[in-house]
């Protein structure tokens, strides 16, 4: 039947990125087919955003259940398969360090905020950058859609680059000086990198779902989204919708923490700031916070808070990290992204 | 799943509410239940006899399906003007370029393509139309877009007896729409176009997506038919007010063995041509972005204008068999291609802005000229080998113009020289590039050659400077430990004694890198720099060591120390003499400190003490002064014999190598002097007189030795205490 043709048609295609995958990285859902999941059903769980078999280990029952013609006797022989093919349970320590040992981290370009960052952003959880604007946010954005793609011996991660922009600030020519500093060539770098503007806080969460099924064609080494909240913030207006965003949000970042998870990625978001303007802070030096509150907060792994400095200096401050010593550094916007400071 | 069973059951239902609404004034519904209940009649039929069986069966069901469709009264099926033009001024405010994708498949279109390379013949048409009749049973509510409903109606019969019914049509369409007559016999036509799979119809349902993609299929040229639609095509974008969406449904239903009733589509406008055609376009994808359990919220209009039915389904489908004609080049799952119309690539990004940017140069006609810019964005593009946001990674590694075989000798070549590079800022690290700049002009490359045997005399000199500089070059394993050779060397004596030109022949005899040091280069208006440039200067030397650094007139820079002297001078000298010899020197360094004075009495002790040679350079004695006369000599025409050189060499003791010169000079005058100023016009060269002794005898009445005994005394005290003595 035609239906059946079309499954292995599809299922071709995610062989060829199996091939590419080879044993490490994420397993192709069509994998399933030969735990006796029917094709028909892996084409409904792509269809609605599951493209490895991780995502599904992943997923609450409750979700698999959602997705249309999925019964719950079905989502539980799912679930069960695909437990089956990812290790969920416990290990010991030490192999965990050593599986973090081997954690590849992106460059930020500046040494000294390389250094802060433990060696830079790290692959697999999310960094968070909030600041005010002309804080350098965007441009540690377009800087690392960059180095992303550098070879790992060059502290690069040697991947695409998704960039989800709400702000209407992404300018690829900065992405082409940056690929000239590197001494890249700018028409591949900006090939490599798939943009996509978000409309509204679902659109913003629609394109997470698209960005599952192209992470599983192709290698991918960072998920930029700048920024994750400015949505929400007009989107949902006073207390009475508080509550409606902040669970949009937190599903917003739960998704993309499995697409860290998943795809071992970097997921970098940036956050915008409050002033505190009621009396208590009237008298703190810095009045400013993230907005998002506690939901952002926890689900960002590392948060860095940057402020401007002298001239295009600026700084960077770990706000929240569960392994780096909160301390300072100071780095540079130039021409060619970022930089460290000349004297 | 058992399809007959459902179909039929639905054929019945269709049929039944025909026969009940047949009186119902409105004819689009009528034309949906007539197309529907064809499409079943034609699947039961096709179950149960053959072609030709099915083609009776059908006509009769057909033409008055025709009948209806076809009539152009004012609200029937056949007028579409007004639901295009509603649609399109809703979005007539909206940027074209903006526009997002909203139309997307679920259906991969590879599946039928190859089911359809399975199946010979016209076993291929029934694949698709199963998968279709299949959609129409699960979506009995009707469309607002027509034309599907139409083409449907026109597919099925088209199928059952391609022959005698398009004919038929063709001539129909004549008077519709001049598109379409070209293809309406082009069963070939469909089995190569779908061949490709690419379904990107949707796509970012803007100018730029549309007409990059007929460019693109121009440019590939490969496969016979499938051209002759999209050149077609390629002609009507251009055209502007010619339809290109019809003309693209027209050539997919032809493919289909079908057709379209061309003038219903034929009120849409190219995309880019200007804002209204942006409401249509819009309406047409957002029939296919019901059809999927994903919308996108790219568009946003219309989106509930539709509600979901068979109509938009098969609307998507057919629209992406089209798609496929002109894109012949990448075979993706129709799942991929959906999200290649809402993810762009950066570089689209940047064409797209820099559209924004420049492009509209148009002026009143924006959109148009908008249109026009991607195309030429996008023609840059063509055939090469990107695949849009879904190709793999690419390293952007420049490739390297070096001989690259291999991954070895691409890769360790560079971090060799990396490791180089790397070493070279190490030692450099902290000095300021424009001082680094700054000493590296000092560095003399050569000069005119200056070989040991153009100094006169001072044998003992050069042979210690030789011991110095020239021997630990040849055998630097040799000179090791004690035998190391000393870092300072002091030239002191009398003025124009040749202290210069022994430095001038250490640069050109001694291989290494030669500095030519003076105050002016190393201090500055600043404070403090002068003392980093005497830093730098040693960085700089011991980067490119086995290094010679020659500063003449050393005294200027390393006098005694006083407490009138100003604080800055007191730093440069310090800096020095801690570079020349301090915590931070090591033994392996190769640097020479080459000094030249005059006046060595005034240097300052600790200077003294680091410059380990010091090494008199006296006046010249008289084998010397002889030679010196000779060498000069030799040149001119002279008379002089051997005795008389001796005579002069006796006459001019005390005087220094320079004064000898002088001497020379002078005496080489004496022959033009004699010579009246009369004759001095026509004389030529050769009748001059040679130089002879009376001409030095002059000579030496108006030279005289530029040093005195008293001078000479404190040299030779100087020597005596500190010197390594001359031999003297």
């Amino acid at each position: 039947m035609a239906m059946s043709a079309q499954v292995a048609s599809s299922s071709t295609t995610t062989q060829n990125v199996e091939d590419d995958a080879d044993d490490f990285g994420p397993q192709a859902i069509k994998k399933l087919a030969t735990q006796g999941i029917g094709a028909a059903d892996i084409k409904k769980l792509q269809e609605a955003g599951y493209n490895t078999i991780e995502s599904i280990a992943f997923a609450p029952k409750k979700d698999l259940i959602a997705i249309k013609g999925i019964s719950e006797q079905k989502a539980d022989k799912l679930i069960a398969e695909s437990s089956k093919l990812v290790p969920m349970g416990f290990t010991t320590a030490t192999e965990f360090h050593q599986k973090r040992s081997e954690i590849i981290q992106l460059t930020t370009g500046s040494a000294e905020l390389d250094r802060l960052l433990g060696g830079g952003i790290e692959t697999g959880s999310i960094t968070e950058l909030f600041g005010e604007f002309r804080t350098g946010k965007t441009q540690l954005c377009h800087t690392l859609a960059v180095t992303c793609q550098l070879p790992i011996d060059q502290s690069g991660g040697e991947g695409k680059c998704l960039y989800i922009d709400t702000e209407n600030n992404f300018r690829p020519e900065r992405l082409v000086a940056v690929a000239e500093r590197y001494n890249l060539s700018p028409t591949d770098v900006l090939d490599n990198v798939a943009f996509a503007r978000a409309y509204n806080t679902d659109h913003q969460t629609k394109l997470l779902v698209m960005a599952s099924a192209m992470m599983a064609e192709s290698r991918y080494a960072l998920l930029i989204v700048d920024s994750a909240t400015a949505m929400y913030r007009t989107d949902y207006s006073g207390r009475g919708e508080l509550a409606a965003r902040q669970q949009h949000l937190a599903r917003f970042l739960r998704m993309l923490l499995r697409l860290a998870d998943e795809f071992g990625v970097a997921v970098v978001i940036t956050n915008q700031v409050v002033a505190q303007v009621d009396g208590a802070s009237l008298f703190a030096a810095d009045p400013k916070k993230p907005i998002g509150g506690n939901i952002i907060a926890h689900a960002s792994t590392t948060r860095l808070y940057l402020r401007k400095g002298r001239g295009e200096t600026r700084i960077c401050k770990i706000y929240d990290s569960p392994c780096l010593p909160e301390s300072e550094a100071t780095f540079a916007i130039n021409a060619d992204g970022i930089g460290d400071v000349k004297e | 799943m058992k399809p007959v069973d459902i179909e039929s059951e639905n054929f019945l239902y269709h049929h039944h509410v025909l026969r009940c609404k047949s009186s119902d004034p409105d004819p689009f519904l009528q034309a949906s239940c007539r197309r529907k209940s064809v499409a079943q009649l034609f699947y039961a039929s096709h179950s149960l006899c053959d072609a030709s069986g099915v083609t009776q069966i059908l006509r009769k069901q057909m033409n008055s399906y025709h009948a209806l469709v076809d009539d152009r009264a004012e609200k029937s099926v056949n007028n579409y003007a007004d639901g295009a033009l509603h649609v399109a001024s809703i979005g007539s405010k909206n940027d074209s370029t903006k526009w997002k994708s909203g139309l997307r498949s679920n259906r991969p279109v590879a599946a039928i393509r190859q089911k359809l390379m399975e199946c010979p013949g016209q076993c291929s048409y029934f694949e698709v139309l199963e998968q279709d009749l299949k959609t129409q049973a699960n979506a009995p509510t009707l469309d607002k877009h027509k034309e599907t409903n139409q083409r449907v109606g026109n597919f099925v019969p088209k199928i059952a007896g391609p022959s005698k019914l398009q004919r038929e049509q063709s001539q129909r369409e004549t008077s519709a729409n001049s598109f379409q007559q070209s293809r309406a016999g082009s069963a070939p036509l469909f089995r190569g176009s779908s061949f490709d799979s690419t379904s990107d119809v949707e796509g970012g349902n803007n100018s730029t997506f549309w007409q990059g993609h007929h460019t693109k299929s121009v440019g590939h040229g490969n496969g016979g038919p499938v051209h002759i639609g999209s050149n077609e095509y390629d002609k009507d974008s251009f055209g502007r007010k010619s339809s290109v969406q019809s003309s693209m449904l027209n050539r997919n239903l032809n493919n289909f063995g079908s057709r379209v009733d061309g003038n219903h589509i034929s009120n849409v406008q190219v995309p880019g041509s200007g804002p209204q055609c942006g409401g249509v376009n819009n309406r047409f994808m957002v029939g296919g972005n019901e059809g999927i359990p994903t919308q996108t919220m790219g568009n946003s209009f219309g989106r509930g204008a539709s509600s979901n039915n068979f109509g938009s389904g098969f609307n998507r489908n057919v629209t992406q068999n089209g798609q496929k004609n002109n894109q012949n080049t990448q075979a993706e799952s129709g799942m991929s291609s959906v999200q290649a119309r809402i993810f762009k690539t950066a570089r689209d990004e940047l064409t797209i802005q820099n559209q924004k940017k420049y492009g509209s140069r148009g002026g009143g006609n924006n959109g148009y000229a908008m249109g026009r810019g991607a195309v030429g964005g996008q023609k840059r593009s063509l055939g090469t080998r990107r695949a849009g946001v879904h190709g793999q990674f690419v390293p952007p590694i420049k490739p390297t113009d070096e001989d690259d075989f291999g991954g070895m000798f691409g890769v360790k070549q560079p971090t060799m020289e990396g490791e180089v590079e790397e070493e070279i800022d190490e030692r450099l690290k902290n000095i300021d590039p424009k001082m680094i700049e700054t000493i590296r002009n000092e560095i003399m490359d050569i000069g005119a050659p200056v070989e040991w045997d153009d100094i006169a005399g001072l044998d003992f000199a050069k042979k210690t400077i030789q011991e110095i500089v020239v021997w630990p070059l040849l055998r630097p394993d040799i000179f090791t430990g004690l035998r190391k050779p000393p870092k300072g060397l002091l030239l002191f004596g009398p003025p124009g004694t040749g202290k210069t030109l022994i430095g001038k022949c250490i640069a050109s005899q001694s291989q290494s890198t030669f500095f030519s040091i003076s105050a002016s280069s190393l201090t500055s208006k600043w404070i403090g720099d002068g003392e980093k440039m005497v830093r730098a200067l040693f960085a700089v030397a011991k980067v490119h060591q086995p290094s010679v650094v020659f500063i003449d007139e050393i005294d200027s820079l390393l006098t005694q120390r006083s407490d009138t002297e100003h604080e800055s001078s007191r730093r440069i000298k310090t800096e020095f003499l801690v570079q020349l010899d301090g915590a931070g020197t090591g033994d392996e360094e190769r640097i020479l400190v080459v000094g030249a004075t005059n006046r060595p009495q005034e240097l300052d002790e600790a200077a003294r003490r680091r410059l380990v040679k010091r090494l008199y350079i006296p006046l010249p004695e008289f084998l010397a002064r002889k030679q010196i006369v000779e060498r000069l000599m030799s040149k001119e025409r002279s008379v002089l014999t051997a005795k008389e050189i001796d005579d002069i060499a006796s006459l001019t003791d005390g005087y220094s190598g320079a004064d000898m010169k002088n001497l020379c000079q002078e005496a080489s005058l004496g022959p033009i002097r004699s010579i009246s100023f009369s004759a001095m016009h026509q004389i030529t060269a050769d009748q001059v007189r040679p130089i002879a002794l009376d001409d030095f005898k002059a000579a030496l009445q108006r030279v005289r030795a530029s040093v005195s005994n008293k001078d000479l005394d404190a040299y030779v005290q100087w020597d005596k205490t500190y010197g390594m003595g001359s031999g003297m």
